[in-house]
């Protein structure tokens, strides 16, 4: 039997980061809180924390300016559209198995098409 | 106290009522026209065998050559040890009446004589306890006759006898500077300890020897310098308070005074420093403190009378060189030679106090004797001097009943005596071991 | 850096402390723990230089002198009590004279702290918060606090802990923290001491706890026998009709093996804090707990 690990807290937090950078609650330099900060708020060890930092600047969704802080980096638009792709393969996964488990296309159509409906009737 | 010259100013109030200069300038020319006869000799012979007048004694007869003693006597009650010389003694007298009162109403003793034995006495023990520090210095008595000078019989020492009476004048060096220094040292340290910083001052220096040095400014220098300055101070300012021909300053007096005072303190501090580092507290510090001095004051008593045993011992039982022997006896004799020795003593001791005190641990502070491999060492050694002092007395006495009698008079004597080296030894096992003795222990089933 | 080097004490015939060393390096927040009486005291009073230690030495790169580095206090109940806020400042100065007397006096008055009260006339908490004030001000390199949220209310810890972090942020300090509040260090330390008869028995670093101390909590189904490796290795946390949680200490990857070789339906690796690494460590302190339970129920 393998050993199945929910996803890792670090990674958990980078994805927040990312989704709040995508959905412009953060914008291009904006400051993050310290490392320490972050831990205190967010209740996770600091450890973890630079972990996610280490993850985001890697991606280059931040940066880190020495004796000022952390930023958020002018690529935003990548970011939103990474975050684009993982929603839309999140979605496609999230198809796949309800089709797995018995539900009709036609129903999922129909959601898809309510939701976008509304939306375009709102605009 | 600089002050108290209250007794100076009766002593002054009277001889003006006792001596006129009428009459001493007679006895006076009375006292020359003798030089060089038989009579002179006769008189030196009597002199020689009478004592000075004392405190209450009453002199009776009124002859000129009577008059002339009590003159010389007041001037110096031992004018008759020194000489025999009759032309030496009475050239103690002074060539006028004011002089005469000058020499009489001097506040600081008359300190001509050889500085040793005045040194020698300046401490001044009787029976094995420090009565007073500066012994002949601490106070400086005037013996005048109080009778009134407008009596029928001419003359200050008159046919109907008179009554001599003491008066005290107390010196500015002496007990005080000592007392002072163990005042604002016991102050000093009340202070240290209600402030409670040791922890703090272990931690912040590098080792435990700037906290003793620390103790030492505190205890030792500063109320040293403190005392110093009040004696010299008190000393000096006797001149603002008596009239200025009746103060004569002997600064080399007051300098050996000092030296004492630095002796003794050098000496309570090294063995205070010592104790502190070696015993802890048991009740709380302030009592370490005082059970410190008082350890102090005992083992210098018990020292001083081991010291005089072993002179007698040597005196009496070796032949050994004259030198030594009079070092011996002399220590045993003049304290200030003890003092001395004490202070030498106390060097290596003060060293050894900082090694205690370079290893100084803060665990150490719960603990009676702090370092774990001297608490057997110290516990034979109480033991030991318990048995020195009340068992062996008591194997001696089996041999020399006199002795016997001498320290125990009775049965219920003896008993406590012996309870006391008990006590003494359980209570230090209790105090080191915090055990209690096997047959004291509760039975567990 | 400070490096403690093979200190070792001998309290009442009791060896607290054998031959510990560890090195505290700049910027970092340390957390010590231990059960109560494991020396934790001992340790900080010896690293401070109030205790002789009978071997080892405490030496920093900064300084020759490294007690002059080294901020700590022993308890809350010290000379300080006899001391104003103001007073305390200027002692303080005298032994650390980097001390900021201005930034001690600025934060005592944003938490509406008398500078003129002797401290023993304040609360508990209102001199645990002097007290870190006066370390932080301080300036030392190196600060030791002995539980040094106990007793705080929950604003005040969290203005100590932001203090803290302040100045571990700005400039080169490094906080060791002797903590029963497990929860609280794994949010402010980066690395954590646990103690276990007078020595070190873990070190790691809390987020990495699988890496560095080799614990692991697995979530298993198990059906039937329980598997040998579990009663052997594991510590069973929890357990809810076939669904155990089962901490491994000293997990490899021998233990691992083992584990997937088992007939258990679903495992998963939960996240480990220090929590479950102190039960882990103490596990048998358990079991004896257990047993004397049991025998005083007979």
């Amino acid at each position: 039997m393998a050993i199945t690990q929910k996803r890792p807290i670090y990674l958990q937090l980078v994805d927040r980061i990312k989704n709040e950078v995508a959905t412009d609650v953060l914008s291009a330099n904006d400051q993050l809180p310290s490392v320490r900060e972050t831990a205190l708020q967010e209740k996770i060890n600091p450890n973890t924390v630079a972990k996610a930092y280490k993850e985001l600047e890697a991606q280059k969704v931040i940066r880190t300016i020495p004796g000022k802080g952390t930023f958020i980096t002018g690529n935003t638009a990548s970011v939103k559209n990474s975050n684009q792709n993982r929603l839309l393969a999140d979605l496609s996964q999230v198809i796949a198995e309800l089709i797995k488990s018995g539900v009709k296309g036609e129903r999922i159509k129909k959601i898809v098409n309510d939701i976008l409906g509304g939306k375009n009737a709102e605009n | 106290m600089a002050l108290n010259d209250a007794s100076w100013y009766q002593a002054r109030n009277a001889f003006d009522r006792h001596f006129d200069a009428r009459h001493y300038y007679d006895i006076q020319d009375y006292a020359n026209s003798l030089v060089g006869t038989k009579k002179a000799e006769k008189l030196v012979n009597d002199w020689q065998k009478k004592a000075a007048y004392g405190d209450t004694e009453k002199f009776k007869g009124n002859s000129q050559s009577n008059q002339l003693f009590l003159y010389l006597s007041t001037i110096n009650p031992n004018f008759n040890n020194s000489t025999n010389s009759y032309r030496k003694m009475i050239k103690i007298l002074p060539k006028t009446f004011a002089g005469f009162k000058k020499e009489v109403l001097q506040y600081y003793g008359d300190r001509k004589e050889s500085s040793d034995s005045s040194l020698s006495a300046s401490i001044y023990v009787s029976n094995n306890s420090v009565t007073s520090i500066g012994g002949s210095s601490a106070s400086n008595y005037v013996l005048l006759p109080i009778t009134a000078k407008s009596s029928k019989n001419a003359g200050p020492f008159n046919r109907d006898g008179f009554y001599a009476q003491a008066f005290k004048f107390n010196q500015s060096d002496g007990m005080s500077s000592v007392l002072l220094i163990i005042l604002i040292g016991a102050i000093f340290f009340l202070i240290d300890q209600t402030h409670w910083i040791n922890a703090y001052m272990l931690q912040r220096t590098k080792n435990g020897i700037q906290v003793a040095l620390a103790k030492t400014f505190w205890l030792f220098f500063l109320p040293s310098v403190l005392a110093i300055f009040w004696a010299v101070f008190e000393y000096l300012t006797k001149i603002l308070l008596i009239p200025g021909e009746f103060i004569k300053l002997h600064f080399s007096w007051l300098l050996q005074n000092e030296i004492i005072v630095l002796e003794f303190a050098t000496i309570l501090v090294a063995v205070g420093l010592l104790i502190d580092s070696f015993v802890g507290t048991i009740f709380g510090k302030f009592y370490t403190f005082f059970a410190a001095w008082f350890s102090v004051l005992l083992a210098s008593a018990i020292l001083a009378e081991f010291i005089r045993f072993l002179a007698y011992q040597y005196k009496w039982h070796f032949r050994i060189d004259n030198g030594l022997r009079s070092f011996l006896s002399k220590l045993s004799i003049y304290p200030i030679y003890l003092l001395t020795f004490f202070f030498i003593i106390s060097i290596p001791l003060f060293i050894l106090a900082m090694y205690f005190y370079k290893h100084y641990s803060l665990e150490s502070d719960t603990k009676y004797v702090r370092f774990p491999k001297l608490k057997k060492p110290f516990f034979i050694f109480v033991a030991l001097l318990a048995f020195w002092d009340f068992a062996f007395p008591m194997m001696l006495s089996l041999f020399s009943p006199s002795y016997f009698f001498s320290i125990t008079s009775n049965l219920s004597t003896t008993i406590w005596w012996m309870a006391w080296g008990v006590g003494i030894t359980a209570f230090t096992w209790w105090l080191i071991f915090g055990k209690r003795f096997w047959l004291l222990k509760k039975r567990t089933r | 850096m400070l490096k403690i080097d093979n200190l070792t004490k001998t309290l009442e015939n009791k060896k607290v402390i054998s031959g510990i060393s560890f090195s505290l390096k700049p910027s970092q927040i340390v957390g010590l723990i231990g059960r109560n009486g494991v020396g934790k005291t001992t340790l900080f009073r010896l690293i401070s230089g109030e205790y002789v230690p009978d071997q080892g030495r405490v030496t920093s790169d900064e300084s020759a002198d490294a007690r002059s580095e080294i901020f700590y206090l022993d308890s809350p109940d010290n000379f300080t009590n006899a001391f104003t806020a103001n007073q305390l400042a200027r002692i303080f100065k005298v032994s650390y004279p980097q001390l900021d007397i201005d930034w001690f006096k600025n934060l005592l008055k944003t938490n509406n702290l008398s500078l003129n009260k002797k401290l023993s006339g304040m609360s508990k908490g209102q001199r645990g918060l002097i007290l870190a004030i006066s370390a932080i001000t301080s300036k030392s390199k190196y600060i030791f606090l002995d539980e040094p949220l106990d007793g705080l209310d929950l604003i005040i810890r969290d203005q100590v802990k932001q203090m803290l972090i302040t100045a571990v942020s700005n400039s080169d300090t490094s906080v060791m923290i002797a903590s029963h509040n497990l929860e609280e260090l794994d949010f402010l330390a980066d690395r954590i001491i646990l103690l276990k008869n007078g020595k070190i028995e873990k070190d790691y670093l809390p987020g990495e706890e699988l890496k560095t101390a080799n614990v692991a909590k697995l979530q298993m189904v198990i059906e039937g026998e329980l598997p040998k490796v579990v009663s052997e290795c594991g510590h069973i946390l929890e357990k809810r009709g076939h669904l155990y949680v089962v901490l491994f200490k000293d997990y490899n990857s021998k233990v691992a093996s083992r584990i997937k070789r088992t007939k258990a339906q679903y495992i998963e690796q939960l996240p480990v804090n220090s929590d479950d690494i102190f039960r882990a460590t103490f596990e048998e302190d358990y079991r004896l707990r257990q047993s004397a339970g049991k025998r005083t129920n007979k």
